[in-house]
């Protein structure tokens, strides 16, 4: 339920411990608590993440992100999330907003495929920036 | 389909490279889009990535000289290979194109990734991947046809005869 319309919001999900010594699909649901008669668009997204046992940014680079509103994936296909942390400010604007209706979960799933046999233990941490509005 | 008017989509398209790779080296990857007869694909960017295969990691080429081209359907779009060494190097490894590249019904976008040597080994050197993030929007199109009229894109086409 928004305090304010449209209200500005910004949800993160870490995934922690991510072993990059194996494969792993790893999914966090974000809970919108939004009103039946609300939406929320989201603009942009950040990844970042850090070494678990130093905290200094981590090397990893190879893994994708889904992104998924209600049963659907929206984005259609999983997407690089290595070169979004590899940016200066760690950011992408999507094209146009994902839009979340009420009862929608929205799901975010970390994929890596790879298996490094030196990789660290990283904590990974998802940012998505929205505003959550009335629908009129 | 779209599930929303309009949907962001990203393609991310893979280009593995063996250290053995010699200058001329190229990788085609082919993206789907799986848009309706009335939806079209607008990309308004490009993110290029590097990392050692397998791990994951970044490294450091020198010089590496990567050139991609962009087909969409039959045709390069834009027309020419363009240098994505910079773009990886660049802080935002992103590019903007000046206007949208426009991928219609049952185009598929073909995303092809050179190595061109570009320093003094004549091989990669390493197992380089090279990954390729397209960002883009799918929407359905919008059609000015006549009220009533059946049969576009004849039914627009004799619709903006009348208007001009």
């Amino acid at each position: 339920m928004v305090n304010q319309d449209p209200q500005p919001e910004i949800f993160t999900t870490n995934f922690n411990s991510v072993d990059t010594q194996a494969k792993n699909t790893l999914r966090n649901v974000i809970y919108t608590n939004q009103g039946h008669a609300e939406q929320v668009l989201l603009y942009a997204m950040k990844v970042d993440g850090v070494v678990s046992s130093t905290g200094v940014e981590m090397d990893f680079q190879d893994f994708e992100i889904t992104i998924s509103v209600g049963a659907n994936n929206i984005p259609t296909y999983a997407f690089d999330g290595g070169v979004i942390y590899s940016m200066r400010d760690k950011t992408i604007s999507f094209a146009c907003p994902i839009a979340i209706n009420f009862k929608q979960p929205l799901i975010i799933t970390f994929t890596n495929s790879n298996e490094n046999p030196a990789g660290a233990t990283n904590n990974i941490t998802i940012t998505l920036i929205g505003e959550t509005m009335i629908l009129k | 389909m779209a599930n929303q008017n309009p949907q962001p989509e990203i393609y991310t398209t893979t280009h593995a490279f063996a250290s053995a790779a010699t200058a001329g080296t190229q990788n085609i990857q082919t993206v789907f889009t799986n848009q309706n007869s009335s939806e079209e694909v607008r990309i308004y960017s490009i993110a290029v990535n590097r990392f050692v295969t397998g791990i994951g990691e970044g490294m450091i080429l020198p010089d590496a000289d990567f050139t991609a081209r962009i087909k969409i359907g039959n045709s390069y779009v834009p027309s020419q290979a363009f240098d994505i060494s910079s773009v990886m190097a660049s802080d935002s490894k992103t590019i903007v194109f000046p206007t949208p590249i426009l991928v219609l019904f049952q185009q598929p976008i073909s995303v092809e990734v050179a190595w061109n040597g570009g320093y003094s080994g004549s091989q990669v050197g390493q197992d380089v991947t090279v990954k390729i993030t397209l960002m883009a929007e799918l929407s359905t199109a919008q059609v000015a046809c006549a009220p009533g009229e059946m049969g576009y894109p004849q039914s627009a086409d004799s619709q903006m005869r009348r208007n001009v």
